[in-house]
């Protein structure tokens, strides 16, 4: 988990440093998966 | 039946990194011998949150004090993983999009379906016990660096927290040493880390 979470700032952060725009995704569709993975 | 022995990958602050994983190490081989299965999980499975004493630490009664209820449910566990960022708006921009992967990292890793001997029927019952606390959840879209200053220095002024320490969103980030950190997995265990 500390790899994959690790892995992911870094891909994110050569996106930022790129200028590639970071995409986000709408916060009640995060609300919502979170509830069902909690599930 | 089989049998568990439970303990927190936690050490003290004065053992070195090389000597808290080799005791790591040391603690797992002699269970194995014993046969004990490994496992790992975010909440206790049985114990009753009433009945645990605090850690005498100045920190955790002022937040308990804060908090009340839901400070003092808190008989969980959970990773985390601290990544460091270089600039603060870089982090911003990072975290609220590592946001949307919340949920992804929790479905791999939850692991607290019990809590006070219930059978909760959920995979994890850590984060809805976690985000009941005003700091905990699903963090803020912010806008940039400032807008987070703008909050912490809100937050603190009204005195809902006393330091940035106190912010335990699923993604957060904290000015410092350490600008940024996720810790939304709950206990999981493959091998050594827990997350919710």
């Amino acid at each position: 988990m500390t790899a994959m979470i690790q892995a992911l700032v870094v891909w994110l952060g050569d996106q930022y440093d790129e200028g590639i725009y970071l995409p986000l995704q709408r916060y009640w569709i995060v609300r919502e998966n979170k509830w069902r993975a909690a599930r | 039946m089989k049998y568990g022995l439970f303990m927190m990958p936690s050490h003290p602050p004065e053992r070195k990194i090389y000597d808290s994983h080799q005791w790591d190490l040391d603690y797992l081989q002699l269970c194995d011998e014993l046969g004990y299965e490994l496992a790992c999980v975010g909440t206790h499975p049985f114990s009753r949150w009433a009945e645990q004493d605090i850690t005498q630490k100045e920190r955790y009664h002022l937040l308990v004090n804060r908090c009340q209820w839901p400070a003092r449910r808190l008989m969980i566990f959970g990773l985390h993983v601290h990544v460091g960022i270089a600039s603060g708006e870089k982090a911003i921009a990072t975290f609220n999009s590592l946001s949307t992967y919340i949920p992804h990292l929790l479905a791999l890793s939850a692991s607290s379906p019990y809590f006070e001997g219930e059978e909760t029927g959920l995979a994890s019952c850590r984060v809805k016990i976690f985000e009941s606390l005003p700091t905990a959840g699903l963090p803020y879209r912010l806008l940039n660096w400032a807008e987070f200053q703008r909050l912490m220095i809100t937050l603190v002024n009204a005195r809902a927290i006393e330091s940035v320490r106190e912010i335990w969103w699923a993604c957060a980030r904290t000015p410092s040493s350490a600008p940024s950190r996720s810790g939304s997995a709950t206990g999981c265990r493959r091998s050594t880390t827990s997350l919710p």
